[in-house]
């Protein structure tokens, strides 16, 4: 039973937040798209406005099973708004690296972000699952979450950066 | 004529009157419960969670009810992990009888240009797979679906269950 604690991130943690993100990523096939850098992270993370929040899972030394890495965790998240009933935290990425899942991790920090949540006055958490993602959207369903693409037809849009500039130099 | 500019508490308001006419059009009126005074604390405060762009006219174009604020986008900034951030598209409505002058245009013109000053690698937004409007004036600006391309679902875990989670 591996030993851990859940904590906020800190400055210091940018370099093994980065490192987790692309190993989610590298997952998802898709490790090349991440041109995030850490410098990036620690100004929209640690700056006066920060953009995005993050918790990690940290397991103390002797524990440690993969060479040097205590942070063997994350989950990134941000506060949203829904005009109808107002704030609403958005989960972002979520990770437990592989050598420490079934130690009921993954469990505990969608429970702190739960709580949260609930502190922050937000009515609900929303985020995103890929349809094939048969083992993740099990574990949202046995913690009550519904699909809103299925039940209320939402699809997500996106106009990249090329699109923008586009529009914004018409006259 | 019209003009845009940044919502101010003033606004409050008319950014709710139009929040509940565009669910109206939904058919989802009876499902807005924010308040004016939430979204006071919550647009204009120390931290703000949304931002809005309104459309007003002038007195003598007001509409049929003596209305100059005529149509509006709440906007906020989200991360992508990948790429950073992002600009948010919450809400945006030009009322009815103010459709048609290229207001809707400006509004996603200027959001563009915010988007773009604030260094954000792109715009996302969720549309209804039935409003097959509102998904043709994107995808003329550029838009792409990413449910259809990558396959995303939106979910959602409620009050209810957050609740339970909580307490366990």
């Amino acid at each position: 039973m591996a030993k851990f604690h859940l904590r906020k991130a800190e400055p210091k943690d940018v370099p093994d937040i980065l490192r987790l993100i692309k190993e989610l990523a590298k997952y998802e096939e898709m490790e090349d798209q991440v041109i995030l850098t850490e410098k990036d992270l620690l100004e929209d993370g640690f700056g006066d406005h920060p953009f995005y929040h993050c918790v990690v899972a940290e397991v103390p030394a002797e524990h440690q099973k993969v060479e040097g890495y205590s942070v063997i965790g994350f989950a990134m998240y941000y506060f949203t708004y829904d005009p109808w009933i107002g704030k609403l935290l958005y989960l972002e990425d979520f990770y437990v690296m592989k050598e420490y899942r079934g130690f009921g991790i993954g469990s505990e920090i969608l429970k702190t972000l739960s709580d949260t949540a609930v502190k922050n006055r937000c009515s609900s958490m929303h985020f995103l699952v890929a349809q094939s993602n048969k083992a993740s959207i099990d574990f949202y369903k046995r913690r009550g979450a519904s699909d809103l693409s299925l039940e209320e037809g939402w699809r997500l849009f996106r106009i990249d950066k090329e699109g923008l500039l586009k529009m914004s130099a018409e006259e | 004529m019209f003009l845009l500019r940044k919502a101010e508490p003033k606004d409050v308001s008319d950014i709710l009157r139009l929040i509940k006419e565009l669910a109206k059009f939904e058919e989802m009126e009876e499902q807005v419960v924010l308040t004016e005074k939430e979204l006071l604390e919550d647009g204009f405060g120390d931290h703000p969670f949304y931002h809005c762009v309104v459309a007003e006219v002038p007195k003598e174009s007001q509409s049929i009810e003596g209305y100059t604020v005529i149509g509006f986008a709440m906007y906020y900034f989200t991360y992508d992990p990948w790429i950073g951030k992002l600009l948010y598209l919450e809400d945006f409505y030009v009322m009815k009888e103010f459709r048609g002058y290229g207001i809707g245009s400006e509004i996603l013109r200027t959001l563009s240009e915010t988007a773009v000053k604030t260094r954000c690698s792109g715009m996302h937004f969720i549309v209804a797979e039935w409003n097959t409007t509102s998904i043709e004036f994107y995808k003329r600006r550029g838009a792409s679906d990413l449910s259809r391309e990558e396959g995303w679902r939106l979910y959602e875990i409620d009050k209810i269950n957050l609740l339970k989670m909580s307490s366990k």
